[in-house]
C-alpha cells in the first residue's frame, strides 16, 4: 500500500480522538492548556519587564515535557509484538536506532517480548540517526540482507535522511521504520513522513491499521530485496504499537519473486558460452553471497576466465580464483556480463533510475538518475564509453539457476574435457599474471615507505601479514587513501571490501563499518576500517556503540588533519585565479588545535594508541590492535599520514 | 595531474625558451639550512605537499624525486610561471598556477633548493616482510571460501 491508497491521517486521528474514553481525553487536554495559559502570561508588553520564567517554561526549554498517557485500556498482547514477531520471522537480527517516543511501544517490544526475554532482533543504540542508517548499510552490503532502524519522527527521519540517501544510491536493502506519534509534540509529526525520503527510498507506507502493519512490513522487507534493492520505509502510528492485537496473527511472509532469464534464453546463452572457445565472464556486484558462489559455479561448469569487480565493492567474483584474471589468452570470443557492461550480451537488472521518475515526485531529478543521462553517479563527462553489447534487462541473480541449468543440459564429454584443459591454462595464466600485478604494486608502493608521515601504502601493506589468514572485511571506503587494498590484498569473500559511499558523501565510513562489524560479530570475522579524520568527526558516536555491542572493528585512522580532497581543489582555484595557494587551508585543515583520536577514543570507551608518526612502531600497533579485535573489542589507532 | 605528466616534455622546451627571465643567485642543488627552513615552510605554506606529499613521493601527482622539471632552477621557475595566469601556456586542471605576485622568485628559489634536496626512499622490497606475505598471498593456492552458502 502506498500513502496514495489511503485516506487522508488527520481523518483517522479525528476518528480515533473521538472513540477514546473521555477520562483520557481530559488528560490529554491538560498539557495543551497548561502550555497555552503559560504562553499567554509570558508574553512581554512593551512598557513592561520580561517576567522570570516560569515552572512550565523551564520545564519546556529543559526538554521536560512528557508523553501522552497510556490509554485507559488493558493491552494483554501488544501490536508492536507481533510487529517484533514479524521482524524475527524475516530473520532481521538487528534494530538500530537513536531512541525516541514514537517508538517507544516497538522498543519495549523488541527487549522485552517474549518467555525469555527477546535476544533476535537485537536493539543496537546509536548516537545518532545517521549512524543507525550508516550502520543499516554496511551491515546491508556486507551480507546482502536488510537490517531494521527505527527513526523517531519528523526529526529522526530527517536526521538519518543523509545515510537513507548514500544507501539508496547503493541500492542496499534496509528495512525503515519511522514511528508517528500525533498526539505529541507537533513539529516531530506530520500527515505525509515519508514524503521526507520518498523521493530517495524504494518504497514506503503508512498503514492504517495493525493488520496492514504487518502486510507493510513484509512488503518492505520483499521490496527492499527486490532489484532496484534499497531501502524501504514503514511509518508506524504509535497507537498501532500499543494497541490490543486481539486474536491476530502474523501472516505468512511470501519471499518475492524476482524474475530471471527464461529456460529459451538460458539455452541461448548456455550454447553460447560452451561453443566458445575461449568464453568470458565479467562478473559486477550481484546481490548476495548465494549469487557469488552460483556465479563460481558458472564459471567453473564452462572453464571461463573471469573480471571480477571484488575491489570496488562487494558480491563479486572471489579475486584469487583460479578462472579470475586474463586468462590464457585475452581473444575472448564470447563475453557474458552479470550486472556489468559486456561487449556481447550482459544480463543487468533493473536500475535505481527505472524507479526514479515514480519515487522522485518532489522533482529533484538527482544526478545520475535522471532519464537519458549518460553517465554514472560518479561519472566524468569525457569518460570513454565502455563496450556495451546486447543487453538483456533482467536480474542477474535470479538468472543464474536456470543459466546453470541449461549448461548442465548441455555439457557433453568431449567438451567437459575441453573445459577441464582450458581452466587448468587459465589457472597457471591466471597465478602468473596475480604474481605480476602484487609486484607491480609493490614497485609501487615502496616509495616512501620509511617516511614520516607514514604513507598510506604502508598503512596497507604492514596490516596484511596481521590479517591475511584471518576471516577479514575492508568496510572503509578507501579510495580516500589510495585504494591500495587492490593492488595489496586479495579479496576472495563476497564481503571482503564494500565499496564507497553511495552518493560520495562524508561521514559514512564511521557508521558502516560498525555496521558490517555487527554482521562480523557471531562468526570472528576481523572488520578494518581505515578511517579517514573528516569522516569520523561526523559520527564519532559510532566509537561508543563499537565498544557498548562489542564489535570486532579495527579502526585505523588514515589522519591527514584535513578534507584533503577539497584542499587540492581549493588550493588549484586559488592558483588558477591568481591569488596564490597559501590560505588554502583556511576551512579545508583540520588544524589549530590538531584532533587527539586516541583521546577522542578514549573519551567513549575504546581502546587504542597514537597519534603514530614514525612507520617502524606500525607494526607493533597493528599486532596489539588485532590481538584487541580478536578478543571482541574494538581497537582505534591514529597514524599521521601522507595525505594520499 | 595526467595533464601535467603529459606536458613534461613541452614545459623542458618552454623552459629553456624562458630561462633568460629567470636570475638565478645561488647554485642549484646547494641547500644552505636557513634556506632549507625557509623552503621547508614554503613547501607546506602553498600546499605543494597536499598533492606530492610531505617529502615528494607520495600522492597523487608526479613524483618530484627525478623530476625533470627539478634539473635546474630556471627550468623550475619557468615551469612555475608558464602555468600562471589566466590563460597559462600549459593549463593544467590540477597543478596551481604561481605568478611572481602570488610566489616570488626569490621564495621559489628557497621552494627549489628544499624539493631538489629530497632523495628517494624505496628500498628493496626483499627486505620487507609485508611484501614478502603480499606476494606469498598472491602465489598462494585459493582457498574456497567457507563463508559461502552451501547449494
Amino acid at each position: 500500500m502506498t500513502t496514495d491508497d489511503r485516506p487522508p491521517a488527520l481523518d483517522r486521528r479525528q476518528f480515533l480522538k473521538g472513540a477514546a474514553t473521555g477520562a483520557a481525553a481530559a488528560v490529554v487536554a491538560v498539557p495543551a492548556a497548561v502550555a497555552q495559559s503559560a504562553a499567554a502570561a509570558d508574553a512581554p508588553s512593551g512598557d513592561t519587564p520580561v517576567p522570570a520564567p516560569n515552572a512550565a517554561g523551564l520545564a519546556r526549554d529543559a526538554g521536560n515535557v512528557y508523553p501522552p498517557p497510556l490509554p485507559a485500556t488493558t493491552v494483554n498482547r501488544a501490536g508492536s509484538d507481533l510487529m517484533v514477531q514479524t521482524l524475527k520471522d524475516l530473520d532481521i537480527e538487528f534494530v538500530a536506532a537513536n531512541p525516541g517516543s514514537s517508538f517507544e511501544g516497538l522498543q519495549e517490544s523488541v527487549v522485552n517480548y517474549g518467555s525469555p526475554r527477546n535476544t533476535m532482533p537485537e536493539w543496537i543504540t546509536a548516537l545518532h540517526e545517521e549512524t543507525a542508517v550508516d550502520m543499516a548499510d554496511g551491515y546491508g552490503k556486507a551480507t546482502g540482507k536488510p537490517m531494521c532502524v527505527m527513526l523517531h519522527g519528523t526529526i529522526g527521519l530527517q536526521h538519518g535522511s543523509m545515510a537513507i540517501y548514500q544507501a539508496y544510491y547503493s541500492r542496499t536493502p534496509i528495512l525503515l521504520i519511522a514511528g508517528r506519534d500525533d498526539d505529541f509534540i507537533q513539529a516531530q509529526t506530520g500527515n505525509d513522513m515519508g514524503a521526507l525520503v520518498r523521493s530517495f527510498t524504494k518504497w514506503d507506507a503508512h498503514p492504517q491499521t495493525l493488520a496492514e502493519c504487518l502486510d507493510a512490513l513484509q512488503e518492505a522487507y520483499r521490496q527492499a530485496i527486490t532489484p532496484p534493492t534499497g531501502p524501504a520505509l514503514v511509518v508506524i502510528d504509535t497507537d498501532l504499537q500499543k494497541q490490543d492485537s486481539g486474536a491476530l496473527t502474523v501472516p505468512r511472509y511470501q519471499p518475492p519473486v524476482i524474475p530471471g532469464i527464461d529456460p529459451a534464453m538460458a539455452h541461448e546463452l548456455g550454447q553460447r558460452l560452451l561453443s566458445a572457445a575461449n568464453p568470458r565472464i565479467a562478473v559486477g556486484h550481484l546481490r548476495t553471497p548465494e549469487g557469488v558462489r552460483q556465479a563460481i559455479e558458472l564459471a567453473e561448469l564452462v572453464g571461463a576466465s573471469t573480471s571480477t569487480a571484488a575491489t570496488s565493492g562487494p558480491m563479486s567474483f572471489p579475486q584469487g580464483h583460479p578462472l579470475c584474471g586474463p586468462g590464457a589468452s585475452t581473444t575472448y570470443d564470447f563475453t557474458l556480463g552479470l550486472e556489468i557492461r559486456s561487449p556481447d550480451i550482459e544480463l543487468i537488472g533493473p536500475e535505481l533510475a527505472s524507479i526514479a521518475a515514480e519515487r522522485d515526485r518532489a522533482g529533484v531529478g538527482f544526478g545520475g538518475l535522471r532519464a537519458n543521462h549518460r553517465t554514472q553517479p560518479f561519472g566524468r563527462r569525457n569518460a570513454p564509453p565502455r563496450p556495451e553489447g546486447r543487453r538483456i534487462s533482467i536480474d542477474a541473480e535470479a538468472s543464474l539457476p536456470q543459466l546453470i541449468s541449461a549448461v548442465r543440459s548441455l555439457r557433453t564429454a568431449r567438451s567437459e574435457r575441453l573445459i577441464a584443459e582450458r581452466s587448468q591454462k587459465h589457472a597457471t595464466a591466471n597465478r602468473e599474471a596475480a604474481v605480476r600485478a602484487a609486484q607491480a604494486g609493490i614497485n609501487k608502493d615502496r616509495v616512501g615507505w620509511d617516511g614520516s608521515p607514514i604513507s598510506t601504502a604502508r598503512v596497507y601493506a604492514d596490516l596484511w601479514p596481521f590479517i591475511m589468514n584471518e576471516d577479514w572485511c575492508l568496510a572503509s571506503p578507501s579510495a580516500f587513501s589510495g585504494s591500495h587494498n587492490n593492488e595489496l590484498w586479495q579479496h576472495n569473500r563476497p564481503y571482503s571490501y564494500l565499496g564507497g559511499q553511495g552518493a560520495g558523501g562524508m561521514g559514512y565510513g564511521a557508521g558502516a563499518c560498525a555496521g558490517a562489524a555487527l554482521a562480523a560479530r557471531a562468526s570472528g570475522r576481523l572488520v578494518i576500517n581505515v578511517q579517514t579524520d573528516g569522516d569520523l568527526n561526523y559520527q564519532p558516536g559510532m566509537l561508543w556503540t563499537a565498544v557498548h555491542h562489542h564489535l570486532p572493528l579495527l579502526t585505523i585512522m588514515h589522519n591527514n588533519r584535513a578534507w584533503h580532497q577539497e584542499l587540492m581543489f581549493l588550493e588549484f582555484m586559488a592558483g588558477s585565479r591568481g591569488r596564490g595557494t597559501d590560505r588554502a587551508s583556511i576551512g579545508s585543515t583540520l588544524r589549530d588545535p590538531y584532533i587527539d583520536y586516541r583521546k577522542m577514543a578514549d573519551a567513549y570507551g575504546m581502546a587504542g594508541e597514537g597519534p603514530i608518526e614514525q612507520p617502524a612502531l606500525l607494526e607493533a600497533a597493528y599486532r596489539r590492535g588485532v590481538d584487541c579485535v580478536k578478543r571482541g573489542e574494538p581497537y582505534l589507532i591514529d597514524v599521521i599520514t601522507q595525505p594520499r | 595531474m595526467t595533464t601535467l605528466g603529459q606536458s613534461w616534455k613541452s614545459a623542458l622546451i618552454g623552459a629553456l625558451a624562458c630561462g633568460a627571465l629567470v636570475c638565478m643567485t645561488s647554485a642549484a642543488g646547494q641547500t644552505q639550512p636557513d634556506t632549507a627552513a625557509r623552503g621547508k615552510q614554503l613547501y607546506f605554506q602553498h600546499g605543494c605537499y597536499g598533492c606530492h606529499g610531505f617529502n615528494g613521493e607520495t600522492g597523487n601527482a608526479p613524483h618530484l624525486v627525478g623530476s625533470p622539471l627539478l634539473t635546474n632552477a630556471q627550468t623550475f621557475i619557468a615551469f612555475l610561471r608558464l602555468r600562471a595566469g589566466y590563460r597559462p601556456l600549459l593549463p593544467s586542471t590540477s597543478m596551481p598556477s604561481f605568478s611572481a605576485s602570488d610566489l616570488s622568485d626569490a621564495d621559489a628559489l628557497e621552494l627549489y633548493s628544499y624539493v631538489h634536496a629530497f632523495v628517494l626512499d624505496a628500498p628493496n622490497p626483499q627486505g620487507i616482510a609485508a611484501f614478502q606475505k603480499v606476494l606469498e598471498s598472491a602465489k598462494a593456492p585459493y582457498q574456497p571460501s567457507t563463508q559461502l552458502p552451501s547449494p
